[in-house]
């Protein structure tokens, strides 16, 4: 009886676990979340904005682990992208942290040279799956409570290997790299044929050498 | 004489060497193809559709995260107005290299539109092409080939 009544629990909770990564629905490319300014009675600021939109995402997507990205923040003047940008100090007092399992990381952004409104960080994700990024402050007299934007996951680079990789790429040079160890192909073959060579060079020099003389 | 009537055929030989690496054009940066609807176009349709396909990152290098751009115009050329989110809805894309296919999904880019973008990772010198076929806005788009400038070493880009 006691075991009946473990069965329905188990297997719902079996079937939450099947199902859940398909219902959660994987972080948008960008998002954008608009955040009001709280008005306070007898207290009228009419150069301040009403709302600032702030909108987050990879620079490149699909991310991918190991590949040196960026996080994107634009910040607008409005309640969507297409109100003005805030310029140059949208950030200035702002605190954004990246997330990743239990580990965070405060990130230091810079006014985009080209597009007023965007701010970026450079970040190469190491792992794989959601990264989360957490921005908190004030924007031009707004509020902006603690708000967490879940970002585009971050992929394998297997899936996007074509043709499929098979070894080494022929082309690739891995020296530079820094952090791949990879081996060059033969390389202690190639040394010890080359000793060889030299050994069987100097001794059949050494043997014909009455032969060659003319 | 035997020698003389070498020589001509020789020299001609070796021009042809020589020149063919600066006459034989490698597949250019981005390129565009226009499609016409036959017939007598439909009100609110497109009679023409052009798509300019080419690499994110030029020049491609192996082993280098790119990706594949794909741009979709109501006209005959690049400066038309762009079909935007769907253009791509009833089109098969595959990328080709030597013997092996791919078919490729694209998303639509969020900032430009008309544009649609998909990640690869070339794992091989040389020339890639990518084959569209489907319809576009009505117009119907035969297999077409896009031949993608040339995926190259990275040796030569190393500095110092």
């Amino acid at each position: 009886m006691k075991s009946r009544n473990l069965v329905i629990p188990v297997v719902a909770a079996l079937t939450l676990i099947i199902i859940s990564p398909y219902v959660t629905h994987p972080a948008e490319a960008h998002i954008l979340k608009t955040f009001a300014m709280q008005s306070m009675p007898g207290m009228n600021m009419p150069s301040m904005p009403a709302n600032v939109s702030v909108k987050i995402g990879w620079l490149h997507e699909p991310p991918l682990v190991g590949d040196l990205n960026e996080i994107d923040v634009y910040v607008y003047n409005g309640t969507d992208d297409t109100a003005p940008p805030i310029a140059n100090t949208g950030l200035d007092n702002m605190t954004i942290n990246v997330q990743y399992g239990g580990q965070t990381k405060t990130l230091g952004f810079d006014p985009s040279d080209d597009t007023p409104g965007l701010y970026t960080a450079a970040l190469t994700p190491d792992q794989l799956g959601t990264y989360n990024v957490i921005i908190q402050g004030t924007i031009n007299g707004t509020n902006i409570p603690s708000t967490t934007y879940p970002m585009q996951e971050v992929e394998s680079k297997d899936k996007y290997y074509f043709p499929p990789m098979t070894g080494n790429m022929p082309g690739m040079n891995m020296s530079n790299t820094g952090t791949n160890n990879a081996v060059p192909e033969f390389g202690p073959v190639a040394s010890l044929v080359l000793v060889l060579a030299i050994i069987s060079v100097v001794i059949v020099t050494g043997k014909t050498r009455g032969f060659l003389k003319f | 004489m035997m020698k003389t009537k070498l020589i001509v055929p020789i020299i001609l030989a070796t021009a042809i060497v020589a020149i063919v690496p600066f006459v034989i054009h490698p597949a250019e940066a981005h390129i565009l193809k226009t499609f016409n609807m036959p017939g007598t176009a439909m009100p609110g349709m497109p009679s023409n559709v052009s798509v300019k396909i080419g690499w994110i990152n030029e020049p491609p290098l192996v082993g280098d995260t790119n990706g594949i751009q794909l741009f979709i115009y109501n006209g005959t050329d690049d400066s038309a107005p762009p079909i935007a989110n769907t253009g791509l809805d009833n089109m098969k894309v595959t990328i080709q290299y030597g013997g092996q296919s791919k078919a490729l999904n694209f998303d639509a880019s969020d900032d430009t539109p008309g544009e649609y973008d998909t990640a690869i990772i070339p794992t091989q010198i040389g020339t890639y092409n990518v084959i569209i076929q489907g319809t576009i806005a009505g117009v119907t788009i035969p297999p077409t080939t896009y031949p993608m400038q040339e995926v190259e070493a990275k040796d030569k880009y190393n500095f110092p």
